[in-house]
C-alpha cells in the first residue's frame, strides 16, 4: 500500500503548494476512490441519503484545497479524513435539528442519534449487524479492518487520542463478534 | 483474551490481500484475538465489497467543473487578502500612531485639558481652553474611531 505512485499533478501549475491533479488524473482517482468512499459513507454513516452529498463534498474540498503532492495512499487517507469529518458534522447537524424540533435529547450521544432506527433514510442493509454498532464503532472497524489504516491515522480521522484507538477498536470488535455470533453470520455472509 | 494482539493488523492485511505467510497463518490459528480479528475483518471486507459494487458515484465531469470553480474562488480570495495586506498594515500603524499621539498629548498638556474641561462645562471664569485643544481631541477621537472601524471591517472580510 505504501508503494503506490504519487498522484499525477498538472504541468501547467507551479511547483509546490497549490497544485491539483489534472482532469484525467482526477477522473482516475475518482474512479478508484469514489466507490470505496461511498460504501464507507453509506455503511458507517448509516444514512444512504446523505452519503452521496458527503462524498461529493469530499471531492470538492479536495479540489478546492491546496493539497501538497501526495502518494495514492496519502491521498486516500486525506479523502477518508474529509469524509469522516463531514459525517461527524452531519451528525451534529442532526442533533441541532432535533433540538429545534423540540425533541429533548435526554443525554443521548451523537452516536445514539445517528444509530437510531428511523432517524431518516436509514440504509435497509444497516438494520442488520452493522446497525447495532454505534457509528464511531463502525468507523473504527471499517478504517482499521477494511481500509487497513494504522491506529495513528484512525485517531486523526476520528478526533481521538491515538492510545485510546486500540482499546476502542478492541471493544468494537468484540461487540461485532458477539453480534455476528447471535445472528449466526459467518465470515463472507453479510 | 488479551486486549489485542500485535499481529492483528497483519492478519487483516493478509485477509484483504489474500496473502498469508505460513508463520502468520499458524499464529492466527493459535491466537484467539487474531482469530476473532480475522473473522470480523473477513465479514467487514465482504460488506465493503458489496457496498462498493452497489455504489453509483456521481458524474466526475460535473464535479471537476464545480471543483475548478471552487478552487478559483479560493484563489481569488487569497489574492484579495494578499493585495489588502499593505492597506491593513497602514491602518494598524495609523491606529497605533494615533493612540500614541493621544497619550503623549494628554501626558504633556495637563493645563490644556483642565482648560478644555472647563470650556466644555461652560465655566467661563476658569476656562483657559484654546480652540485647537478641542480640535486635537476631536481629531484623535476621529482617528481612533476610523482605525477601529477599519479593523472591524477587516475582521468581517476574513473568510
Amino acid at each position: 500500500m505504501g508503494t503506490a505512485p504519487a498522484v499525477r499533478l498538472s504541468d501547467s501549475e507551479p511547483a509546490g503548494a497549490g497544485r491539483v491533479p489534472d482532469e484525467a488524473a482526477f477522473r482516475a482517482l475518482y474512479a478508484r476512490a469514489a466507490p470505496r468512499l461511498l460504501g464507507y459513507a453509506r455503511k458507517v454513516g448509516g444514512r444512504a441519503d446523505l452519503a452521496d452529498d458527503v462524498v461529493q463534498e469530499t471531492f470538492l474540498r479536495y479540489l478546492s484545497a491546496d493539497p501538497p503532492a501526495m502518494t495514492e495512499d496519502q491521498t486516500m487517507a486525506y479523502l477518508y479524513r474529509i469524509t469522516t469529518r463531514l459525517m461527524i458534522d452531519r451528525w451534529r447537524e442532526s442533533e441541532r435539528e432535533r433540538r429545534w424540533l423540540g425533541r429533548p435529547m435526554g443525554g443521548e450521544t451523537l452516536d445514539d442519534i445517528a444509530a437510531e432506527p428511523g432517524a431518516g433514510g436509514l440504509d435497509p442493509d444497516l438494520e442488520d449487524a452493522l446497525a447495532r454498532l454505534k457509528p464511531r464503532e463502525r468507523a473504527l472497524l471499517w478504517l482499521a479492518y477494511v481500509e487497513g489504516r494504522p491506529h495513528r491515522d484512525v485517531a486523526r480521522m476520528l478526533g481521538l487520542a491515538a492510545p485510546s484507538v486500540r482499546v476502542l477498536l478492541f471493544r468494537a470488535r468484540r461487540r461485532l463478534a458477539r453480534i455476528l455470533d447471535e445472528a449466526g453470520l459467518a465470515p463472507g455472509q453479510p | 483474551m488479551r486486549l489485542a494482539c500485535r499481529h492483528e493488523p497483519e492478519v487483516a492485511r493478509a485477509l484483504r490481500e489474500a496473502r498469508w505467510t505460513d508463520e502468520l497463518a499458524s499464529h492466527a490459528a493459535s491466537c484467539a484475538s487474531c482469530r476473532e480479528a480475522a473473522r470480523v475483518a473477513a465479514w467487514l471486507q465482504a460488506v465493503a465489497l458489496g457496498a462498493e459494487a452497489d455504489a453509483a458515484p456521481a458524474d466526475p465531469g460535473r464535479l471537476w467543473s464545480r471543483g475548478v470553480l471552487a478552487r478559483e474562488v479560493v484563489r481569488r480570495q487569497r489574492l484579495a487578502r494578499r493585495a489588502a495586506r499593505p492597506v491593513l498594515w497602514f491602518q494598524r500603524t495609523a491606529a497605533v500612531v494615533a493612540g500614541a499621539a493621544t497619550v503623549a498629548w494628554i501626558a504633556t498638556s495637563g493645563t490644556e485639558i483642565r482648560g478644555l474641561t472647563a470650556f466644555i462645562v461652560n465655566d467661563a471664569s476658569t476656562g483657559i481652553a484654546s480652540p485647537w485643544s478641542l480640535g486635537l481631541v476631536a481629531g484623535a477621537v476621529l482617528a481612533l474611531a476610523l482605525a477601529a472601524g477599519a479593523a472591524a471591517l477587516d475582521r468581517l472580510d476574513r473568510p
